[in-house]
């Protein structure tokens, strides 16, 4: 420790040297702004570096003169030869300091008032109109100091210790390390526990905590314990800082108030004396008159040796008494708060206490310092519970690290190539995994975060995942290879569980390539760009045999048209592949959210995920979380029985969600069974009746089947209680809405008694459409070949009217007709004999588009409006064709609303 | 071995955490400034910067932004060790590149527990 | 299994947590005369403490754990424990 203080005092002296030079200069070839900058520095340093020691009036000089500098820095205050002289004067005064410390002889009671007052001139240079008398501080030194406001306790204070305990302020005394004691009363929210927060072990973490109190109402029977009733009050010792630190995750759930040990000690020294004559013991009172401080020490200890604890008579109040003073540092505080009391004029009687105080446990620990104070506390306050927190849960340091690094992830600031190396390194190293990306290292810190068992959980989704990533990424290479082979190879598109296999065994040994996503879709975008080039070879193979007349030429370029056919279909499908990501990527969100909707439901619901290496699109992947939460919310609280009613069914207690996932040639099936209740047919259509959206006849008439669709209708909620977790009325028709834009489908499977399925049929990727090309007023359109049905040419004979509208009777089908040109805007064509109609399936029916021409279909990269485009909802998008037209494509539900 | 490098130009407060962060199975670099710092850590393994804000030639928050933008540096955490309490020195510390930062005088198990999570030695004493 | 629960004692080992809590308080319900054994318990979430502070059975055998003294007063009616 001594060592520390002479490298501090060698320091300082220089900075001290420097720092004069740099003043006399600047007093004969005035203020350069360099000179100042440079004052201020090695004030600065001095300051920052006397704050390891207890040597508070020089790093109150040392702070004021640093003000000042500053301020003369900011050309606030303008440097004059009178601060000059004062800064000098401040300089020599730490000087003459740095003597003294360095031979042992300082004497903090006495610097305090040339500290009180060599600051106070300092600052008055800063702020003229602040307090002026040398005798009283001003702001800045106060904040600095505790002891100015070491009077006493205030009433507050004081009830509150009351209130916590009969004596609270005496043990809370006799106990006490450091400057500054707290009471803190910690009311946690209901719903704390769903947050993963564990107040009474973060109580108990407290820094300092010395006592506690849990306050607890009666639970009944049927109370939920998943609701946080605890409150919790606690007294300790350590500053506002280390508490708000501790407590920084609960802003918001408790309030902190803060007194010095000082105050507190001045607030006991009434209690002390009544004890210590209650106590009645002549030695001690005789040492205390006499202020022999050893005495006094001995025979408080002895007396706290030797009490019998079952007495009776010796209370708590007395121990505690006993116990300050067999440790007390000094006794004259006795006394001094009486006279000050009497006398009125505790300034500089308090300012002294402190001093002497600060003093005396410097001199404990021969050359001072905060580290021989502070570690034995911090110690002390943490050690019983350290070993708590360490083994299973994270030690709120970590806590708070791992806290920062995700707002750090989160800030607006935040910039991927430069942040995310360290943060991942960072976090892996407490949390002992190793990350790939912002989102693993989100969800994990937020798991960590988080209690036990879901840690346990995400752990496992969290390795499978980085694992999954592994060969999501690694199927780049993968791909480039298999691309190679499919020269010579005729493999068709191969689909996801073809590439996954291979992926899969060599998941270990792949490398890992981190790619920003950006780079990928510009891929994307050139791959598609090829498609459309790829597709202009049969035009000039046309051309070549009906313009050149080359036969020969025209089977050639068709020729390698299958070549580089075949080798952009491979490409396009390796770019698609490392796009896919695994479902796990949002079904690891789903354990949590069923645990917390079942408990708040009271439910027994257990998650069974299959197929969570089912690899989608990334995009789709992101678009498809929502419509899924949105089941599983509606399985948990419309499904799955209470555990009464299950048993009551002869079910068992645990209701079952089973969330399924499984490819489909180029699509994936998503399944969501319960093992609830079901739904009844009756019910719904009874209710949609109610509700007006089928009518009496279809009341009759609607099959179960069909009833049971009625869920996905607009507005329709099943439960009658509407509940806070699905429901609201934006039921199942959202979610419909929502798989459809992304190019899936829906259907839903009940039975009543035994559960309900949903089955989500979606596409795999989402880039390549294949669309029917069809022209209308010469101009080339698209329309989604998923959504044609047939393509029929009629005689115009054919084409009925029904209350002036269109209609077409196909297989004694009735069909409504609208004609393109009206829709689109262009001019009627010329009565024809015969029409091209384009059949369409839509969620309202069948429709038929009257056209001009059809065309071949194709695969397009479809790409969205943009421009003077994008205001048109006629289209859904745009594709390039391989002779660089552009092809428009028809949104048909829009052109229908429109023209029907 | 990890190597923790201490950057701050009072030779104290160095010497003051070199004592708090030392263990036997830690090497401990010394910088004054972050020029001096860089200088340093280029070429080394450098496992965490312990950084002071206010520092000659080149200040912490200079040297974060320093850090972060070299390639072989970016990945090493910092901590940004302050005088300054006020909040907007967090904010900007945290802007610049710093992932945890700490008001002196620090809090001597405070900064030795925080120093064994970030470079991954195990708290528990 | 942290909490074993058995005819008329749960013994409550190592740290239980958040999940413990439901099946604690329903099984503590059942019967008033339901005691606990915490004799190898050494921590646990705020919401199984929260039980047995609230319900306060007996407890047939207390916790070894120092760092537990302050459970076994609180379940002997004191208000407040001070860290000694």
């Amino acid at each position: 420790m001594s060592e520390l203080l002479d490298v501090f005092i060698g320091e300082s002296r220089e900075n001290l040297e420097s720092a004069s030079q740099e003043l006399l200069a600047i007093q004969s070839s005035g203020p350069a702004s360099e000179r100042v900058d440079k004052i201020f520095r090695d004030l600065h340093t001095i300051k920052g570096s006397s704050d390891l020691f207890d040597i508070k009036p020089l790093t109150r000089l040392a702070h004021a003169a640093e003000d000042l500098l500053d301020s003369v820095r900011a050309n606030e205050v303008a440097f004059s030869d009178d601060i000059g002289d004062l800064l000098l004067e401040a300089l020599d005064q730490i000087s003459i300091w740095f003597d003294e410390l360095e031979v042992g002889s300082q004497d903090l009671e006495q610097w305090q008032p040339i500290s009180v007052n060599l600051g106070a001139q300092l600052r008055h240079f800063i702020d003229p109109n602040g307090l002026d008398s040398p005798g009283n501080e001003n702001n800045a030194a106060h904040n600095d100091l505790t002891s100015s406001d070491d009077k006493a306790l205030t009433d507050e204070q004081r009830d509150m210790l009351a209130a916590f305990s009969d004596n609270a302020d005496l043990k809370l005394l006799s106990q006490v390390e450091g400057p500054f004691c707290y009471h803190i009363k910690y009311t946690p929210d209901e719903g704390c526990f769903f947050r993963g927060e564990d107040p009474i072990n973060v109580a108990l973490a407290l820094p300092g905590l010395k006592a506690f109190n849990i306050d607890m109402p009666e639970l009944n029977h049927d109370a939920d314990i998943y609701n946080c009733v605890t409150n919790i009050e606690a007294l300790g010792c350590a500053d506002a800082d280390a508490i708000k630190q501790h407590m920084a995750y609960y802003e918001g759930q408790y309030s902190l108030t803060v007194f010095t040990s000082h105050a507190l000690r001045a607030s006991c020294v009434d209690k002390i004396k009544d004890n210590v004559a209650l106590i009645a013991d002549q030695t001690l009172s005789d040492a205390l008159k006499e202020n022999d401080l050893e005495q006094v020490h001995a025979s408080a200890g002895l007396l706290l040796a030797s009490q019998d604890v079952s007495d009776a008579s010796f209370d708590d109040a007395k121990r505690a008494v006993l116990k300050c003073l067999s440790t007390a540092g000094e006794l004259d505080f006795l006394n001094r708060d009486a006279q000050a009391n009497e006398s009125g004029s505790e300034d500089t009687h308090i300012d002294k206490d402190s001093t002497a105080f600060s003093a005396e446990s410097t001199s404990t620990d021969s050359t001072a310092g905060k580290l021989g104070d502070d570690s034995p506390q911090e110690a002390g306050g943490n050690s019983p519970h350290a070993s708590v927190l360490c083994g299973k849960t994270l030690a709120p340091h970590e806590k708070a690290i791992l806290t920062q690094q995700l707002t750090l992830l989160n800030s607006d600031s935040y910039k991927s190539e430069f942040m995310f190396p360290s943060i991942a390194g960072l976090v892996g190293n407490i949390l002992g995994e190793n990350f790939s990306d912002e989102d693993a290292v989100a969800v994990a810190i937020c798991n960590a975060l988080d209690d036990e068992t879901i840690k346990e959980q995400a752990d496992e989704v969290q390795k499978q995942q980085s694992a999954e990533e592994t060969s999501v990424e690694a199927s780049q290479t993968e791909h480039t290879a298999e691309s190679a082979e499919a020269v010579s190879d005729t493999k068709p598109l191969s689909s996801a569980e073809d590439n996954a296999q291979p992926v899969k065994t060599e998941r270990q040994a792949v490398k890992m390539l981190k790619v920003d996503q950006a780079k990928i879709d510009y891929l994307m975008d050139i791959v598609g760009e090829l498609t459309v080039a790829k597709n202009s070879l049969p035009y000039l193979a046309k051309q070549a045999e009906e313009e050149g007349g080359s036969r020969k030429l025209s089977k050639q370029i068709k020729a390698h048209f299958s070549i580089v056919n075949r080798l952009t279909e491979s490409l396009q499908s390796a770019v698609l592949q490392i796009r896919m990501v695994p479902v796990s990527h949002v079904f690891q969100r789903y354990p949590r959210l069923v645990r917390d909707l079942a408990r708040k439901l009271d439910k027994k619901i257990e998650l069974c995920m299959q197929g969570e290496d089912t690899e989608f699109d990334k995009n789709l992947i992101e678009s498809l979380s929502e419509p899924l939460i949105h089941l599983l919310r509606n399985s948990i609280d419309h499904g799955i029985e209470s555990p009464s009613e299950r048993i009551a069914a002869g079910k068992s207690e645990m209701g079952r969600i089973d969330l399924i996932a499984t490819p489909l040639d180029d699509s994936v099936i998503i399944e969501i069974r319960d093992d609830g209740k079901g739904i009844d047919p009756q019910k719904i259509k009874l209710l949609a009746f109610q509700k007006g959206v089928i009518s009496e006849a279809q009341l009759e008439s609607l099959d179960d089947n069909e009833a049971l669709q009625l869920i996905f209708a607009a507005g329709f909620s099943t439960s009658e209680q509407v509940s806070d977790l699905s429901g609201r009325g934006v039921g199942m028709d959202a979610v419909k809405t929502m798989v459809s834009q992304a190019g899936g489908t829906i259907e839903m499977h009940s039975e009543v008694g035994v559960g309900t399925t949903f089955k989500l049929l979606l596409p795999q990727t989402m880039s390549v459409n294949r669309v029917m090309m069809f022209e209308v007023n010469d101009q080339m359109f698209g329309v989604g070949m998923d959504a044609v049905v047939e393509t029929v040419k009629v005689p115009t004979s054919d084409i009925q009217r029904i209350r002036n509208e269109q209609v077409l009777v196909i297989r004694e089908k009735l069909i409504p007709l609208c004609n393109l040109r009206d829709a689109l805007g262009f001019e009627d064509a010329e009565e024809k004999e015969e029409h091209s109609i384009l059949v369409v399936a839509t969620p309202q029916g069948e429709f038929g588009l009257i056209i001009d021409k059809f065309h071949e279909g194709i695969d397009v990269i479809q790409k969205p409006l943009e421009g003077v485009l994008a205001g048109y909802a006629h289209f859904s998008g745009t594709a390039l064709l391989g002779d660089g037209r552009v092809l428009l494509i028809i949104n048909v539900q829009e052109v229908l609303a429109q023209c029907l | 071995m990890k190597t923790v490098m201490i950057v701050d130009d009072a030779s104290t407060v160095r010497m003051f955490h070199k004592m708090l962060v030392s263990t036997p199975d830690r090497i401990i670099e010394e910088a004054e400034n972050g020029v001096e710092a860089l200088e340093k850590a280029i070429g080394t393994q450098v496992d965490l910067f312990l950084v002071d804000v206010n520092m000659p030639k080149m200040d912490g928050y200079r040297l974060c932004k320093e850090i972060r933008r070299n390639d072989a540096l970016r990945a090493v955490p910092i901590i940004m060790i302050s005088t300054e309490s006020a909040n907007q020195d967090a904010e900007r510390a945290y802007q610049c590149g710093a992932n945890y930062y700490m008001t002196k005088p620090v809090d001597a198990d405070m900064l030795k527990s925080v120093v064994s999570a970030v470079i991954g030695e195990s708290a528990n004493e | 299994m942290p909490i074993a629960f058995k005819k008329k004692v749960a013994v409550m080992t190592g740290h239980c947590e958040i999940e413990e809590a439901e099946s604690l308080f329903a099984w503590l319900n059942e019967e008033v005369s339901r005691q606990v054994n915490l004799k190898a318990l050494v921590s646990a979430h705020t919401a199984v403490y929260q039980v047995l502070l609230a319900k306060k059975p007996k407890v047939s055998v207390w916790p070894e754990s120092e760092k537990l003294i302050w459970l076994t007063k609180m379940m002997n009616n004191k208000s407040n424990v001070w860290c000694e």
